[in-house]
């Protein structure tokens, strides 16, 4: 059996137990959550190469597999987002099972992640969008919910890979066929500049963001920073590996250039719109564009500690992502699923932890002091500052706009009661806050602490070098 | 009755001499038209042309996948718009039979589109430089590829929506069989296809249930 079958396999039964078990949610959330982190523990003690032994057969972590003209093979260089893939999907899966967020979140989480991992496996690597549609498709049950709601954050959410792959596909036919480089020089540069547009529609920079923004405003909380997240992990490796085995690209784009400036006008756009936000959920899809676009800065740092910095990040983040989350979960089941800034009454009141929840996660996301966000965001503000002083200047009041509009919508949470029935939140809430609170505290003080991981996943994935 | 080989030799001619009109006519209909009914008749006019158009590129059976394939997704998004339209019209009051007609702005809006779509094919007929598409063939896939654009940008209705991705990947399908036709390719875009029809019938009747009195009955 080779490693892709069996993460295959594992993830297949978990989706299916939980869908079983979709009712319940805390048993079905913490059996996906306990089944996720098994599995990326697995993964972290595999060896490099030749074999393990899992339930007594024997997992042979080179054999690839076939399918149909196509070679899949987790190696080595995928093992490392995968990892961080698995470490999101138990994380989101333990907090959401422990909050009862929405049960189709439950089965949805494994059968993402195995549609990533396809993705994120695939040879040639130009077919692996097709694993990026399906992964979309998926992605659309999560961001619909078990509740008739409005589907625009699901149909968005299909619309960029759908777009992107017909022209991956034709860039594969091309490059494919080294002759046509001299027979036809105009055809192979148009093959360039496909795969270009492709990979910029699937970063999904602004204009393209839409479907970000729908997913907080109509997905619910836990699902819409998940579909996010994941997918930006999964764009980043895999176009990452496409860079260093198609160099050729950099004769058309200089990635180090570009994507500075991909960051600053996201975020420039996520803070100027988030300032005029009258709805919580409108602010809670800017916030998620902010950090989006943010990902962007380190992104654009080459190298093994441009690496390291990311794959730092992309572990801190889900802290953040989850304690705004969970408070705007809990505020939604008080104040209904659409909340504006001026029906929150009685919210600091009657729902303390779910306000400062929401509040401090959101001012995390941002990167200030405290959260643990905070060493990645400076560290990327301040290599901005010295490599593109234009751009870092757009960033600044990007940065002050969106605290602005966290603090707006703190007014908003602390108007005076206005009805007596509102129901004071349960407790579970707190013992969730608190220790996501202590180890982001704990992240913002001593990040060196997470080098045991970043170190390897970086060797990992630096493996193609 | 003429076997396959036959009916594409009758077929194909004509689909040629009127694939352009027939696609114009098809596609504005199903931009233009709220009644979700004669949106998905002008959906199926489409496919069965775009597989009598296939064969030019494909094996016939192969092109014929097309005609399956469209019409799963047709039946499925089908069953789904029934059904969310039946319940609607209950609590309504409305028959079965009435055209579903919406001349609110953003009809007008659409029909606008779609006439600034066709005024600019008119004017341009724009033939892409696709590489070993023939000229009608790219004209065609060009103008279901600048529709399914534009019905992207016509609001976030599922159907639309679906239509809209439909009409970009039928547009894929000819630039992508021009350049390789092997089983896999073709299994691997028809399976899309059919994934992309499951998701928006399912999309269909989540969105739709928001307006019935018992939402959670869907």
């Amino acid at each position: 059996m080779s490693l892709l079958t069996f993460v295959l396999l594992w993830l297949g039964l978990l989706a299916l137990v939980a869908s079983l078990l979709r009712r319940r949610s805390l048993l079905s959330g913490w059996l996906v959550a306990a089944g996720l982190a098994w599995l990326a523990w697995r993964l972290w003690r595999a060896p490099t190469q030749g074999s393990m032994e899992v339930f007594g057969r024997v997992v042979d972590l080179a054999q690839p597999n076939q399918l149909l003209d196509f070679t899949l093979q987790l190696d080595i260089v995928s093992r490392s987002p995968v990892f961080i893939l698995l470490t999101w999907g138990a994380l989101f899966a333990f907090t959401a099972g422990w909050m009862r967020a929405d049960r189709v979140l439950f089965p949805s989480i494994p059968l993402i992640l195995a549609a990533l991992t396809l993705a994120l496996s695939s040879a040639p690597l130009l077919w692996a969008p097709i694993w990026f549609v399906l992964a979309a498709i998926l992605m659309t049950f999560p961001s619909q919910g078990a509740s008739p709601r409005p589907a625009r954050a699901a149909l968005r959410m299909l619309t960029a890979p759908f777009l992107a792959l017909p022209l991956f596909l034709f860039a594969a036919w091309v490059l494919k066929q080294n002759a046509i480089a001299t027979d036809d020089p105009a055809l192979w540069a148009n093959a360039w500049r496909a795969l270009i547009v492709g990979i910029g529609l699937l970063l999904t920079p602004v204009p393209l963001h839409g479907w970000i923004v729908a997913q907080g405003e109509h997905a619910p909380p836990y699902a819409a920073a998940f579909v996010v997240g994941v997918w930006q992990i999964a764009i980043y490796a895999w176009v990452r590996r496409l860079l260093l085995t198609y160099p050729t690209i950099g004769d058309f784009i200089e990635p180090a250039q570009v994507l500075p400036w991909l960051a600053v006008v996201g975020m420039a756009w996520a803070a100027a719109f988030a300032l005029g936000s009258r709805r919580l959920n409108q602010l809670w899809g800017y916030l998620l564009l902010f950090d989006f676009a943010a990902a962007f800065l380190l992104w654009s740092l080459t190298g093994e500690f441009g690496v390291q910095a990311m794959m730092w990040l992309l572990l801190a983040r889900p802290l953040a992502l989850i304690l705004t989350a969970s408070g705007l979960h809990v505020l939604q089941q008080r104040f209904g699923d659409d909340i504006r800034y001026d029906a929150l009454h009685g919210a600091t009141e009657r729902l303390p932890v779910a306000s400062f929840s929401f509040i401090a996660g959101a001012l995390f996301l941002v990167g200030w002091p405290l959260g643990p966000l905070f060493p990645a965001r400076l560290s990327a503000y301040l290599l901005l500052e010295s490599s593109q002083p234009r751009a870092f200047l757009w960033a600044l009041p990007a940065l002050a706009l969106i605290t602005i509009a966290a603090f707006r919508a703190l007014r908003g949470l602390t108007r005076p009661l206005a009805d007596d029935a509102l129901l004071r939140e349960r407790r579970h809430l707190l013992w969730l806050v608190v220790p996501l609170l202590a180890t982001g505290f704990l992240l913002f003080l001593n990040p060196p602490v997470l080098d045991v991981i970043t170190l390897r996943l970086t060797a990992w994935l630096s493996a193609l070098q | 009755m003429p076997n396959l080989d036959e009916f594409f030799q009758l077929a194909q001619p004509l689909a040629h001499q009127g694939a352009l009109a027939f696609g114009v006519l098809f596609v504005a209909a199903m931009l233009v038209f709220s009644d979700w009914r004669l949106a998905l008749f002008a959906f199926a006019g489409v496919q069965v042309l775009a597989g009598v158009l296939l064969a030019e590129l494909l094996p016939p059976e192969w092109a014929l996948l097309q005609w399956i394939v469209g019409g799963l997704m047709g039946v499925m998004w089908y069953l789904a718009a029934r059904r969310v339209d039946a319940v609607r019209r209950r609590q309504m009051g409305v028959p079965w039979w009435r055209p579903d007609w919406r001349f609110n702005p953003s009809t007008l809006m659409r029909l606008a589109l779609a006439l600034l779509l066709l005024l600019v094919l008119y004017i341009q007929r724009p033939t892409p430089p696709l590489p070993k598409l023939p000229a009608d063939l790219a004209r065609f896939a060009t103008l279901l590829a600048l529709a399914g654009l534009v019905g992207l940008g016509l609001g976030d209705r599922p159907l639309r929506w679906g239509l809209s991705l439909a009409m970009w990947i039928l547009a894929s399908t000819f630039v992508i069989h021009a350049l390789q036709v092997d089983a896999a390719t073709v299994g691997l875009l028809a399976s899309l296809q059919i994934l992309l029809g499951f998701a928006i019938s399912y999309l269909i009747v989540v969105d739709g249930a928001r307006f019935w009195l018992n939402p959670e009955d869907a």
